[in-house]
């Protein structure tokens, strides 16, 4: 090879160079191709019983423990039942259960996760299993820290199944502190992560 | 943690200051809106709203066992009283300035071990300027089949009820407009896809307690504060759109009516606080802690239903007065069940109606009277107070219709070896009692064969009886409609008992 021809291809690559992301320190990364709208839609809706397993397993609480109103009455199975997609043929002849969710779906949803997460708060206390990073009374760890990585990632696992995108990360920072600014305690950080992701729509459609 | 506090809609939609999130939330209710049902739409003028009442008599309550009696004097020569179910004179009553007749209270033996409350007389006697007795004949006996008939007559408006209906003409902008307390196939949907989401009926399985499910977290223990349960709805609507799961599904239909109902209705009812208004247990049974309150009308309806606190009957009976009171829903639906106590005293029969299987004239009078008691305490409540409390627009009864729909009628025929204590099956011939000042009261439409002891209708226009005819399914759905503004193809015109 001739030293034009040497110079003609360094010349050609430099020019490609400039083109290309890679070759510049200061050029921006990609964006992620977005996700395809799913052109099927056919989401299922889980219902009570289901819903109240997932529940229960993911933050290890027998389910007669997840929520209890007025101190008497079972969310899931009484008060709460229809509103969770169930079914009573016994006593009110409900043979099958409605097609799709009620007005007060997404309150009971709300309220039979928060009671859960309060609970699973509450018992860690005293015999961490779920928030075991650190003290529940501590307060909540900064978002760079391995506790709070370690917190969401497990959140995520237990109740969707996978890995937190880095998107949630950055959003669920946000509970680490109070619209003053003020870091928030562990526990109230974990209650409130529990809550946000376990009533997310991914938890209650499959 | 501090206890946790009302939320208000405003500032569920615009936050605190530095509240990332429940700004974001309110531009998901704004674009939510758009996408979805728009379920949380501007509400129908309360000047024009309506509001119905289904009151389920389950099992098959038959109307010449209560106010469209026939007695042993009024059958033609030779007919065989024993066999026929007719009543000696001595035991039909008609209250002064009644022009419906009714049978008598139970006496203490054919009451057999039950201890009715009430009687179809003091009922008659209450409330028979505003009753419509109108004849007719179901097509259908089979208690599932025939209950869904009776609330979408027989499907004449495309399978929809008649609460569905009611609640799409008058519930726009009601969080709860269609609330159903009902059972078997009262209780089932309509069949009409094109049913608008707000108009669909919202399940009740228990009244007493159902006002937990209109808000998100007050009377729970141990949780965050208001506002930081506030910031967390706000983190969790944008989890939810920047998740895999929300961007794959972003136009998923089931999952946009959902997020409709939990961005528009669940702030309108927490807004409303309708944990409040719509609390039916006592005070006293309320923990403390819970920081909840027991409806401001409570007292208001336990004066009117007065065995409230421990009867699931008349709780349905309350609930459906809050919930139109309070301006939540436009029509309930509730259902009477089988076997209830009061203290050691038996109130009510074993399946209800149908169990005049076993001893027919105990069970319809018996059950007769728990369903009446319910709708005159009902009627009470609806003539004492105010549409929504505000004397402008009138006493709710002015606005109201009752309809007390039921699976069939029951066999004409009794034992002659057993007049007083036999069973019955089920029989296609029956009739239905409505009240509201909207229809002609103190009237039956139609008449009753005293020869075979079966209804006949009645021209639709004139109100003349018209024998050899019969109504249907369809008849009265049409009645209800046009009394309350429900406009369809198929309508029958049923104005002769249009007030």
């Amino acid at each position: 090879m001739t030293n034009r021809t040497i110079h003609a291809w360094l010349g050609l690559s430099l020019l490609s160079c400039l083109g290309l992301p890679g070759c510049r320190d200061d050029q921006p990364e990609p964006e992620p191709a977005a996700l395809a709208a799913s052109t099927r839609n056919h989401l299922v809706w889980k219902r009570y019983h289901a819903f109240a397993q997932d529940l229960s397993r993911a933050l290890e609480l027998p389910t007669e423990e997840l929520c209890t109103e007025l101190g008497e009455f079972d969310c899931i199975n009484d008060v709460h039942l229809a509103g969770l997609g169930g079914h009573e043929p016994l006593h009110q002849g409900l043979l099958e259960p409605l097609a799709e969710p009620l007005a007060t779906t997404p309150l009971v949803t709300e309220r039979v996760v928060l009671s859960a997460c309060t609970a699973r708060v509450e018992r860690d206390r005293t015999d961490p299993v779920v928030f075991t990073a650190l003290e529940l009374d501590q307060p909540a760890p900064a978002e760079d820290s391995e506790a709070f990585t370690d917190t969401v990632q497990d959140l995520y696992r237990r109740l969707l199944g996978r890995d937190p995108i880095d998107a949630e990360y950055t959003l669920l920072g946000q509970l680490l502190v109070d619209d003053e600014g003020e870091p928030v305690t562990f526990g109230e950080f974990a209650q409130l992560a529990c809550f946000s992701i376990a009533t997310t729509t991914e938890f209650s459609f499959i | 943690m501090s206890r946790n506090t009302r939320l208000s809609r405003r500032r569920f939609f615009t936050g605190v200051a530095g509240t990332v999130g429940a700004a974001v939330t309110a531009a998901h209710l704004r674009s939510g809106s758009a996408r979805a049902e728009g379920m949380a739409a501007e509400a129908s003028d309360p000047a024009d709203r309506k509001l119905l009442f289904v009151v389920c008599a389950s099992g098959g309550a038959s109307i010449i066992d209560s106010v469209l009696p026939v007695t042993t004097d009024e059958l033609p020569e030779g007919s065989d009283a024993a066999s026929l179910n007719v009543y000696e004179p001595s035991r039909v009553i008609q209250p002064a300035g009644s022009n419906i007749r009714c049978v008598a209270p139970l006496s203490p033996l054919d009451q057999l071990f039950f201890t009715p409350q009430y009687s179809i007389q003091e009922f008659v006697e209450a409330h028979h300027a505003h009753m419509t007795v109108v004849t007719q004949e179901a097509t259908s006996v089979n208690h599932a089949v025939a209950q869904k008939r009776a609330m979408t007559g027989a499907g004449i408006n495309r399978g929809r009820t008649i609460a569905e209906a009611v609640a799409e003409r008058h519930g726009r902008g009601l969080p709860l407009a269609n609330c159903n307390m009902g059972s078997g196939g009262y209780l089932e949907p309509g069949d009409d896809r094109t049913l608008a989401g707000r108009a669909r009926g919202e399940i009740i399985t228990n009244p007493r307690a159902y006002a937990m499910a209109t808000h998100g977290s007050r009377g729970l223990e141990g949780i965050p504060g208001a506002q930081q349960l506030l910031r967390a709805r706000g983190i969790r609507e944008q989890l939810d759109d920047a998740s895999p799961f929300g961007e794959t599904y972003r136009n998923a239909p089931l999952r946009e009516r959902y997020l409709s109902m939990r961005r528009e209705l669940g702030p309108m009812l927490e807004e409303q606080d309708a944990i409040t208004k719509l609390m039916l247990t006592p005070q006293d049974d309320i923990p403390a802690a819970l920081g909840l309150e027991s409806s401001p009308m409570a007292d208001q309806v336990r004066d009117a239903l007065p065995n409230l606190d421990k009867d699931s009957w008349q709780q349905q009976g309350g609930m459906a007065f809050l919930l139109a009171y309070y301006g939540m829903s436009c029509a309930s639906t509730i259902g009477v069940g089988g076997t209830s106590f009061d203290g050691d005293t038996v109130v009510s029969a074993p399946l209800a109606f149908d169990f005049s299987h076993t001893v027919h004239r105990t069970a319809q009078g018996v059950m007769w009277s728990r369903v009446l008691q319910v709708v005159s305490g009902l009627i009470t409540l609806l003539q004492r107070h105010d549409y929504l409390g505000d004397p402008a627009l009138g006493k709710m009864w002015d606005r109201s219709l009752i309809y007390i729909a039921t699976d069939f009628g029951r066999d004409k025929l009794r034992p002659a070896t057993s007049p007083d204590f036999y069973g019955t099956g089920h029989h296609l011939n029956n009739g239905t009692v409505l009240l509201s000042p909207m229809l002609v009261g103190n009237r039956v439409f139609g008449g009753v064969d005293p020869q075979t002891l079966l209804t006949y209708g009645f021209d639709r226009r004139t109100g003349e009886a018209a024998p050899g005819t019969v109504m249907r399914e369809g008849d009265i759905y049409s009645l209800i409609a046009q009394a309350m503004d429900v406009d369809f193809d198929g309508r029958r015109d049923m104005s002769a008992a249009l007030a």
